[in-house]
């Protein structure tokens, strides 16, 4: 493909879908202004690969994939969003949320591990199958269960604190 | 789908169903995002150029770059200091390999880039407020942004830093700040001028050079003086890579394909890790990890990897453990597997004073 064809194809692409991977961006992290610069991230990545992108059945996909390796990379390699290794101590130190914090989607979400962040959103925003997420999660898709059901269990609690011991039946 | 949760004020009574619309309502709540398509093509296209240059130039060209220095701890408690990793790096420009040390010499050795250490930091700080010590850092080959130095105070506040590819035009809610000779420097607005947020902030500066750099701030409330020492901080942050010790080295690991890196100690205690992908691309499926912290200090903190197992050891002051997913990665089980990994690593105790930059034998 000569350049200025993969370009003018890479631009009408970002221009029609940087919206929805901005949105996606900021359920994986939290914050607009960080969402912009995973975003951005990802779609520099793409760029590199748009060649073998463009031939993908599903762009999109491809995509939201970039995006997802995007976020665990910078969760993975900052320490201090290091939550698989801090993630006790991180909610042993925060302090306890107040009554509207406590209902709010975007706090609890945020006191999600960063794998168990990306199956609720790759599973609930997305819309993908146990199956899907675990090939973007590159886990099985019993990895993908298990991470969905503690994450359902730990947002059930954040969410609604007086129903904390009501878990079951939820973890499917 | 029902209509039992509103994401904000109703308890969830039937969350799997109910959470797709309340996740829509949240990705929502504001206005659409702009992305700057141009800004992007042409950070893809020097991303390119550099993967390219890269590839002619093989391995030398990060060892060509400058002398380095391994990690160096600043006396905590002390009066704000400056140049405190020690003098400025040579300016040898020359691809001569770099030397190895000793682990005896790794600490005493300033400015030496170790190739048998995968990690290193790239930036350093000039300078430190009182207090504070800059030690340990993240690092991922060819991801430049994801790679940060830190610095912590025994109270737990703390700052990392790292740069950033192209611009940060894309924030566009900010609160000026003044780097001193940065061409431009700004907080991050969390909403209504406020530049904390959850206890953090975020200053992003753009060097005379052209180099954007984000600094993240963690638990302000812990020092009164912060905002004022971080832009300190900030306006003498120096380009300069250095290898990281580690504590502890590994044998076998040399065929491994390293992903990332990462120490760091805090209030006592170490926390460090390796990390390899099950294959020489990077979405290889399978990543495994090399994990070590203080016996003791997070006993619950070695879960790794979500459905890995972990194997599990403790020696000379550390947990060691390595975290891999089951079945094991064809790589390491070509080198006989989690517990042949283990059994390769010699640990190097909490002490800073005896890690090792020669960490992959």
């Amino acid at each position: 493909m000569a350049r200025a064809d993969r370009d003018a194809e890479f631009t009408e692409y970002l221009r029609a879908r940087s919206g929805w991977l901005c949105r996606v961006a900021y359920l994986l992290c939290g914050d607009w202004h960080r969402a912009d610069d995973l975003a951005q991230a990802a779609a520099v990545r793409l760029y590199r690969r748009w060649n073998r992108v463009s031939q993908a059945d599903n762009i999109d996909g491809y995509a939201r994939r970039v995006l997802v390796n995007v976020y665990l990379d910078e969760q993975r390699t900052a320490w201090s969003r290091f939550t698989f290794l801090h993630r006790d101590t991180i909610e042993r130190e925060a302090p306890a949320l107040d009554a509207d914090a406590s209902l709010d989607l975007r706090a609890a979400l945020e006191r999600l591990a960063p794998r168990q962040r990306a199956t609720v959103v790759l599973r609930y925003y997305c819309d993908l199958s146990v199956e899907q997420t675990a090939e973007v999660l590159g886990c099985s898709p019993g990895n993908v269960k298990s991470q969905t059901a503690r994450a359902l269990t730990r947002l059930r609690v954040l969410l609604s604190p007086a129903s904390a011991i009501e878990l079951e039946g939820i973890t499917r | 789908m029902t209509d039992d949760l509103d994401p904000t004020t109703t308890l969830p009574t039937a969350l799997p169903t109910a959470l797709p619309m309340a996740l829509h309502e949240l990705a929502e709540s504001d206005p659409p995002r702009v992305m700057d398509v141009e800004k992007v093509l042409r950070a893809g296209k020097h991303s390119v150029v550099r993967r390219r240059m890269a590839a002619l130039g093989g391995g030398t060209a990060v060892l060509a770059a400058t002398g380095l220095a391994v990690g160096v701890l600043a006396p905590a408690g002390s009066a704000g200091h400056r140049d405190v990793p020690g003098p400025a790096p040579a300016a040898s420009t020359s691809a001569v390999p770099a030397p190895t040390t000793s682990r005896s010499d790794a600490v005493k050795e300033a400015y030496v880039l170790d190739p048998r250490d995968p990690v290193m930091t790239n930036w350093q700080p000039g300078y430190l407020p009182p207090g504070m010590t800059a030690f340990g850092g993240t690092y991922t080959p060819g991801v430049p942004e994801a790679g940060a130095v830190e610095a912590t105070d025994p109270t737990g506040f703390e700052f990392d830093v790292a740069q950033r590819s192209g611009e940060l035009s894309s924030i566009t809610q900010t609160v000026p700040a003044q780097v001193q000779g940065a061409k431009q420097a700004f907080w991050y607005d969390y909403g209504h001028g406020s530049v904390v947020a959850h206890d953090s902030a975020t200053l992003a500066w753009q060097r005379s050079d052209g180099q954007w750099m984000l600094m993240h701030v963690y638990k302000v409330s812990k020092r009164t003086d912060w905002q004022a020492q971080m832009l300190e901080v900030a306006a003498q942050v120096k380009k300069a890579d250095r290898s990281l010790p580690m504590p502890f080295s590994v044998t076998r690991a040399k065929s491994l394909h390293f992903n990332s890196g990462a120490v760091s100690m805090k209030t006592g205690s170490v926390m460090s890790i390796l990390t390899f992908d099950a294959g020489p691309e990077r979405e290889a499926k399978g990543e495994f990890r090399i994990m070590a912290f203080k016996i003791g200090s997070a006993p619950d903190q070695a879960e790794g990897l979500p459905g890995a197992e972990n194997v599990c050891e403790n020696s000379n002051g550390l947990t060691i453990c390595v975290n891999s997913p089951v079945p094991e990665p064809t790589s390491l089980a070509a080198i006989g597997g989690a517990k042949a990994l283990l059994a390769g690593i010699t640990s190097l105790g909490n002490d800073p004073a005896n890690w090792t930059t020669d960490v992959l034998q």
